[in-house]
């Protein structure tokens, strides 16, 4: 896959920055915008990104609609297999490196990178597919004091080099653009088999919060289009496609 | 059973006399219909006891994607806009921003009337046509299934 990057000192989001661009027709799928610095970096449900300067990677792609729509979540899933081999490149070591479902990536059970996608359409009816991607970079221990939801840790904390985020891109977009060639070529069949090798997640306990709903059980498996099997005991299993996992 | 396997198990039932073929695999099930000159393809996982609801996921080809099913409700002139995956019905885009759309507002085509979110994805729903919000179906942070109502549109 063939990317377009453009570089940013500053702006207030790079998925707004993409969407814009992409829903006005300026921009064209395979367009990435990278910002050393995010005003208003959004998680999920409007969650603030913290970021300084330099201090993390984060960027944008602009896909084509490689997927069905009822299917477009598995995105979010295939990209963090991309960030986790980009991550192991990195930092030399997995034995640390977990996925948490749907897409986050953890060193020693601290968050280290997350990914945030959303569908719109342009104004001529395009379907677009924006996946915004974050990583912690340089940030130190005293970056992340204070209330983050889950501990937090960087690059820079685990190897104790510095890098600027803007040189790791690359290294990024081609362990991305691996994922996104075979979903092109293969389909998305693998796309969840695959995720839960990775992540070694069958069989571990984990509790799911969504808004006031709190479920526990035991992960069973990833279906095709991405969603989380509990057991929750007594024969009873419940498929998730929304929260926040911990274990 | 890849991508490859499903393009030439539609090839084979679009060249050949057959109107329907269903192939069980690895847990998960293909079923694809002939209907006149249109293939559909319908991919779903099994059925496991006790689980949420699940509709298969869907593609037609070569049509292209609508941003959102809508059908026409058979006893009035309403617009149902339905949802066209599964997920969690937001109104908003964060708890504190107003909603996208209220009963009584008038909405344009391409009209953004929701979220519905899966997985941190997050998809938008727009409205097809011209008209006015006469029903909201789903409760803020609802779980819904493919298909289901989510809101009537009189486009009178």
């Amino acid at each position: 896959m063939e990317f377009q990057v453009y570089h940013f000192d500053s702006l207030d989001s790079t998925n707004n920055w993409l969407k814009q661009n992409a829903v006005q027709g300026f921009i064209k799928p395979g367009a990435v915008v990278q910002a050393n610095f995010q005003s208003d970096g959004r998680g999920r449900l409007g969650r603030k990104w913290e970021s300084k300067s330099e201090d993390g990677l984060m960027f944008s792609m602009l896909l084509e609609p490689l997927l069905p729509e009822s299917l477009l979540p598995l995105i979010g899933l295939l990209i963090s297999l991309g960030m986790f081999d980009g991550i192991a490149k990195e930092i030399g070591d997995t034995s640390q490196l977990k996925l948490r479902w749907p897409n986050d990536i953890l060193y020693d059970n601290k968050k280290l990178s997350g990914i945030l996608c959303e569908s719109t359409h342009s104004d001529d009816d395009k379907k677009l597919t924006i996946a915004g991607i974050g990583l912690n970079v340089n940030q130190t221990t005293a970056d992340f004091e204070g209330d983050f939801r889950t501990p937090a840790t960087s690059l820079h904390m685990i190897t104790g080099k510095r890098s600027s985020p803007a040189k790791l891109l690359p290294t990024f977009l081609q362990s991305i653009g691996f994922y996104l060639d075979r979903l092109e070529t293969e389909g998305w069949s693998w796309v969840s088999r695959e995720w839960i090798e990775c992540s070694g997640l069958t069989g571990e306990h984990v509790e799911v919060a969504d808004g006031n709903q709190r479920i526990a059980g035991i992960v069973e498996e990833i279906r095709v289009d991405g969603a989380l099997v509990l057991n929750l005991g007594r024969g009873v299993r419940r498929t998730v496609r929304s929260g926040e996992l911990s274990s | 059973m890849d991508y490859a396997d499903i393009r030439r198990l539609v090839k084979l039932v679009e060249t050949s006399g057959i109107s329907e073929i269903e192939i069980e695999e690895g847990g998960a099930k293909l079923r694809i219909l002939k209907q006149s000159s249109v293939v559909q393809q319908m991919v779903m996982p099994q059925a496991a006891p006790m689980q949420m609801g699940y509709t298969a996921p869907q593609m037609s080809a070569p049509a292209p994607q609508p941003s959102a099913p809508v059908a026409v409700a058979p006893a009035s002139k309403l617009i149902e806009v339905l949802s066209p995956m599964v997920g969690t019905y937001y109104k908003a885009p964060s708890p504190e921003a107003p909603d996208y759309v209220q009963v009584g507002d008038m909405v344009r085509p391409g009209q953004v009337l929701c979220i519905v979110e899966a997985m941190k994805l997050m998809n938008e729903i727009e409205s097809e046509v011209a008209g006015r919000v006469v029903e909201i179906l789903p409760r803020n942070a609802q779980a819904v299934e493919f298909g289901q109502l989510l809101f009537r549109i009189d486009p009178s």
